[in-house]
């Protein structure tokens, strides 16, 4: 029960990253290799709020407006510096974002992890039905949860929702239409770099905060992306759940440092033999 | 035949005036004509074939560890090591290039991505194969008849090596197989009308580049004497990426040289080494954002122009 919360609980973590790549992917056909990178401005974003105001409602404000920030600089650096160039040069630029952000954060901190507190309750542990649960584990999968419910909301009731999925679908048509393409992209960026900033304020207790934070958890949430099938939220979602669960059973059964390994092996697999993913519709593009 | 004589001599030439320079510049020349190779490596990868590679420092990885490990752990002499560990590199670049043909340019670059961490897990886990996760160690070599391997000995050894991998890579893209790859990148499927078989072609274009990294990550291991985990990560590849970037497109020999010049080369020795992030970040940008074409396309360009406007000017 314990390592079956913890498992959900590293997957809500996942599944928040993947949902942006997959926010993003669905507007503009790209990987954001940087999606890591928004994580770690907002874990530091939230380690810099920590030190002057305990509130929880205002260190989380602070991080998700850090990571929807740093989100809306790289839709102006990816859309609007680099406008027009191929695909794969689009991706290279968020290569190069990558880099910016860690080599930045490599000169104003240090290598050291920062040891961040837990958001809304201190670390302790409840007992429920027998079994020790931490209740950090359980604030993240509630968050998740949370961030699910209003993504699926504003998607389904909100007109710029609907102009949103109607720009993944067709950006032509929906110029077209008269929705403002551009705005919507950006929408897509700043939405995906809050969610990676909340991830950053929920995983920063666990693993510290450091340049390179980010890395680490950007091949597991593209993975979970690739199994949802890179354009659904909802497989976004169980995407990152199955990878949570994945790498600590592979943990427990196989042993420590192999779950990069499983991970990867998920990767080719799906990859391979099935490219649209669980949930992913297969028609937007070759993957 | 031309272009090999040529090579040669500036091979020469250029191992020459590496064993003149102080024994740091020494030290760096031999460092660049490494780094030369591993992004030659990656040029012949995606601005020939057209395909988008963070693969390399894990074949660096494949190179500095198996040549370390047939020479210690199999007590393999050196010329039986060098040639066994580059067909590690071909068959495993031929592996992936295997898997590339199914994929787009977008995963194929997340799949690259994800072997180099998987690579850094072996290199960390692989008990004694990789020295319980501290690295290995070069043992002291004899080559034949020569005596043992003097840092002087392996420098010029790196220059005069990435001077004929250049020069192959230069008859390489003039060949039928490097038209054959250039005609992919342009129009895949034009490519195939035209009779090019994709999936042996973009195998081939794999392996060779694998091979190519793995002789980068065999010259590393001896010219720093150690190989360990901290190597071959992704930051390397990416480095290797913005050279390739920066240096410039079209697989022109001259991009390969220029972007290690410039971002390797130039920071180490004006000692710039803890902005080295921001400077590949900064300069892959601009790159992409003002000159497409690289430092290479530029310098075309530049001299281009600079060449018509004194015709104009000469005329007057």
């Amino acid at each position: 029960m314990t390592n079956l919360i913890g498992a959900l609980a590293l997957g809500s973590v996942y599944s928040l990253i993947a949902i942006g790549v997959v926010l993003v992917y669905r507007t503009t056909g790209l990987i954001n290799f940087a999606q890591g990178e928004l994580v770690a401005i907002g874990a530091y974003a939230y380690i810099f709020a920590c030190s002057w105001s305990g509130s929880p409602i205002i260190t989380l404000g602070v991080a998700i407006i850090a990571g929807a920030a740093a989100g809306g600089i790289f839709f102006v650096v990816v859309h609007m510096l680099l406008r027009g160039r191929e695909e794969l040069r689009l991706v290279v630029g968020t290569i190069a974002l990558l880099t910016l952000v860690q080599g930045g954060a490599r000169l104003l901190a240090t290598d050291r992890p920062y040891r961040a507190p837990t958001w809304l309750f201190p670390d302790r542990t409840i007992t429920f039905a027998g079994a020790v649960l931490p209740l950090n584990s359980l604030v993240i999968i509630t968050v998740l949860g949370v961030a699910v419910i209003a993504l699926f909301l504003w998607f389904s009731t909100t007109i710029a929702g609907k102009a949103m999925s109607a720009v993944a679908e067709d950006p032509l048509r929906s110029a077209l239409a008269g929705i403002p393409v551009r705005t919507m992209l950006l929408l897509s960026w700043t939405g995906a770099g809050a969610l990676a900033a909340i991830a950053g304020v929920l995983i920063s207790p666990i693993t510290g905060v450091f340049p390179v934070m980010g890395a680490q958890l950007f091949l597991a949430a593209v993975v979970a992306a690739v199994i949802g099938g890179l354009d659904s939220v909802f497989g976004a979602l169980i995407g990152g759940l199955i990878v949570g669960l994945i790498q600590t059973y592979a943990v427990i059964w196989v042993g420590g440092d192999l779950r990069d390994v499983v991970v990867f092996g998920l990767l080719l697999a799906f990859l391979l033999v099935r490219p649209s993913g669980l949930f992913g519709s297969g028609r937007l593009r070759r993957v | 035949m031309r272009i090999i004589l040529i090579g040669l001599a500036v091979a020469a030439v250029a191992s020459g005036v590496s064993a003149i320079i102080p024994p740091y510049t020494g030290f760096l020349t031999a460092q660049l004509a490494v780094i030369v190779i591993a992004v030659a490596s990656l040029n012949l990868l995606g601005n020939v074939a057209g395909m988008l590679s963070l693969a390399s420092a894990a074949f660096m990885g494949l190179g500095g560890y198996g040549v370390l490990i047939f020479l210690t752990i199999y007590g393999l002499p050196l010329i039986v090591s060098i040639p066994l560990t580059l067909i590690i590199g071909f068959v495993f670049g031929w592996i992936m290039g295997l898997i590339a043909v199914r994929l787009s340019g977008i995963s194929l670059a997340i799949v690259t991505f994800g072997f180099v961490q998987v690579f850094q897990v072996f290199v960390k886990q692989g008990g004694a194969f990789s020295g319980d996760g501290y690295g290995l160690i070069l043992p002291p070599v004899e080559i034949l008849g020569i005596g043992p391997l003097t840092p002087r000995i392996i420098s010029l050894t790196c220059v005069f090596t990435a001077a004929m991998v250049l020069v192959f890579t230069l008859a390489l893209t003039r060949s039928r197989i490097g038209r054959a790859w250039f005609a992919i990148k342009e129009n895949p499927i034009a490519a195939e009308m035209q009779g090019v078989n994709l999936l042996s072609m973009r195998a081939k274009a794999f392996a060779t580049s694998g091979a190519m990294a793995s002789l980068a990550g065999i010259l590393q291991a001896f010219l720093l004497g150690i190989t360990n985990p901290s190597l071959y990560t992704v930051d390397a590849s990416i480095s290797h990426l913005s050279m390739m970037v920066v240096g410039g497109s079209s697989g022109s020999v001259a991009g390969s040289v220029l972007g290690p010049v410039v971002l390797y080369f130039l920071p180490e020795f004006f000692h710039l080494g803890s902005y080295r992030e921001i400077l590949y970040g900064g300069a892959l940008l601009l790159t992409l954002a003002l000159a497409p074409q690289g430092l290479a396309g530029a310098s075309k360009y530049l001299g281009r122009y600079l060449v018509s406007t004194s015709r104009n000017w000469m005329r007057r």
